[in-house]
């Protein structure tokens, strides 16, 4: 066993090397800087500038934001020259722009996708990409119907450490049959909640932060912890789950579980539509189940993801993974042992790779790691674990309709 | 100049230009199938094989083998042999339903990705979607396959059919 993946390993190495450094080689016009365009730049939008700020050829021109404070900050902080928009359609006119990245709220993610697409820019979009499970056919049918790229902030998908992990176990059958996937996400909110930044209520366009979403009175909690309410995000599932239940999908080759249950509860904070303890289960074709346990307290072992299989178990972390072959005794002890294979990785971020992999893509025009197809399929079981929470109910995805366009006849 | 250098750019090189051309010799290959067992590819030597990879989760892989069982029935008579491969994890206990399911009329059965990576003579890190069509000779040369990602017109069935037709020879007529 350990000879055949060694020499697995130092293909597959050897692999990744040659494809990064050829790649470069395909690029068309590999020296003309891509100009960028960013809207919604909060927190998170205003990382995903930092890191392309250290990516070479790319040039953020223009930044759109409902909220003048946060516009203006992201402008002083990356590109004192780029234009100022508060409206994204405005931002879409100019045609100097050749991608946008998107970091707005859930609830915009689809409704800008498409009018980009319609504007020929090329996206990077943060995740989930759709905010309702209709909003996968409709954005599934601009993508089908455009001819542009566009990558899903699924960034497992551009981390080496877990592409190497499926190349070893799963594409090889090391793990036998996998019936059973554990996948947690545990983050300490309590410590946090309550304290906002002020938000000056002069500079915000409200009514433009509220886009689909009913009339209702500005209120920094809705704003600043947007991802806990209804409204314009989905919580937990939507937002953290949606990464490993893609790396699921690419794993398992699977894009839409058989049905959803979710029991949760509001134990700590009352106030928020999503719940902040929960567990969810999901059925999927392919013989196999998933479940997702979430906590907004005790931050001990983060969020990661386990497979076990009928010849050994693979845990992938952000920051490694680790085989273990099935051991041979039974044990029932505090203490693992020693995996069979374990990598650790010193930067625990796929995001400036999954970057680069855009920037790459807007460039050659190839498909990039994940693609809407990706992120649609993503954001659904979260968006169906959801629906089983809020009305109580096994919800099953035959009832539900959902078609992908842009998959255009492949399963990824 | 250090040794490493020019073996670095020797792969630097052979990575350009993969080896994934056309009228290549097909590499061995096997499947498995659950009344026959090891299938090797080359038993249908003398016969052109239409070969498809899918996933027996992937919902477009049905509708293609759908197509294959159409090929199959209007091209067996002038020496095609489709045959349909699952690379799924677990495809091997999810076969036989899924066969039912389809109702293929063609051998099908499973392997893992990385023996249909070989055959596609892809590296480990290239990423491949489902379905992947080959087209093999008579004599093991690989005519034609699928890019590994993006649209690629192979998979249209009209085009596929087409392509057929150029390369079988007709059917004698039947006697009576």
């Amino acid at each position: 066993m350990s000879g055949k993946l060694n020499e697995t390993s130092r293909r597959l190495f050897v692999g990744v090397a040659l494809g990064t450094a050829a790649s470069y080689s395909r690029i068309k016009g590999a020296n003309d800087r891509i100009r960028l365009g960013a809207i919604g730049t909060g927190g998170r939008c205003q990382y995903l500038l930092s890191l392309l700020q250290n990516l070479p050829g790319n040039q953020l021109i223009a930044i759109c934001d409902i909220y003048e404070t946060r516009r203006t900050q992201a402008r002083l902080k990356f590109a004192s020259y780029a234009n100022e928009y508060g409206d994204y359609r405005k931002l879409l006119d100019d045609k100097e722009i050749d991608a946008v990245v998107i970091g707005t709220p859930d609830h915009w993610h689809t409704p800008i996708a498409i009018d980009a697409l319609a504007a020929n820019k090329d996206i990077y979009v943060e995740k989930p990409v759709t905010h309702k499970l209709e909003e996968g056919e409709q954005l599934g049918r601009a993508v089908a119907a455009s001819k542009q790229v566009v990558q899903v902030g699924m960034q497992q998908r551009s981390w080496p450490h877990i592409a190497e992990a499926k190349a070893l176990f799963l594409d090889t059958g090391a793990l036998g049959q996998i019936t059973f996937i554990e996948t947690h996400w545990y983050q300490n909110y309590f410590k946090r909640h309550g304290h906002y930044p002020d938000l000056d209520a002069s500079k915000i366009n409200w009514k433009a932060f509220l886009g689909s979403a009913p009339d209702q009175p500005i209120n920094p909690a809705r704003y600043f912890d947007w991802r806990s309410y209804w409204d314009f995000g989905g919580g937990s599932l939507t937002d953290l789950f949606t990464h490993w239940i893609d790396v699921v999908h690419w794993f398992m080759e699977s894009t839409l579980p058989i049905s959803a249950f979710t029991m949760g509860a509001h134990y700590l904070f009352p106030d928020r539509d999503c719940p902040d303890t929960m567990n969810a289960t999901f059925l999927y074709p392919g013989n196999f189940q998933v479940i997702f346990h979430t906590s907004l307290v005790s931050i001990l072992e983060g969020g990661g993801i386990t497979l076990r299989g009928t010849e050994g178990t693979l845990r992938v972390e952000r920051d490694g993974y680790a085989f273990y072959a099935e051991p041979e005794g039974y044990g029932e002890t505090l203490e693992l042992p020693l995996p069979t294979r374990q990598v650790r990785i010193a930067r625990n971020d796929g995001t400036k790779d999954h970057l680069q992999n855009f920037l790459d893509c807007v460039r050659s025009r190839k498909v990039p790691n994940a693609p809407a197809a990706v992120g649609i399929n993503a954001a659904r079981p979260g968006q169906m674990g959801n629906l089983s929470f809020r009305e109580n109910r096994l919800v099953l995805s035959s009832s539900l309709n959902l078609r992908n366009d842009a998959e255009r006849g492949v399963c990824a | 100049m250090r040794l490493g250098t020019p073996i670095l750019l020797l792969l630097l090189c052979a990575s350009a230009f993969p080896q994934t051309a056309t009228g290549r010799k097909a590499p061995y290959f096997a499947f498995t199938q659950t009344n026959a067992g090891e299938t090797p590819l080359s038993q249908y030597a003398g016969k052109t094989v239409l070969l498809e990879f899918v996933s027996t989760t992937c919902q477009y892989c049905g509708p293609a083998l759908q197509s294959l069982n159409r090929l199959q029935e209007e091209f067996g008579r002038r020496g095609l042999q489709a045959v349909g491969v699952a690379v799924n994890p677990n495809a091997n206990v999810l076969v036989d339903d899924f066969v039912k399911e389809q109702h293929l009329t063609f051998p099908f059965g499973w392997c893992t990705r990385e023996q249909a990576r070989k055959l596609l003579s892809l590296t480990p890190s290239d990423r491949f979607v489902v379905p992947q069509i080959v087209i093999i000779n008579p004599t093991g040369e690989i005519l034609q396959q699928t890019a590994p990602q993006g649209d690629d017109p192979l998979r249209n069935e009209s085009t596929l059919r087409a392509r057929l037709s150029a390369l079988l020879t007709p059917a004698a007529p039947r006697t009576k």
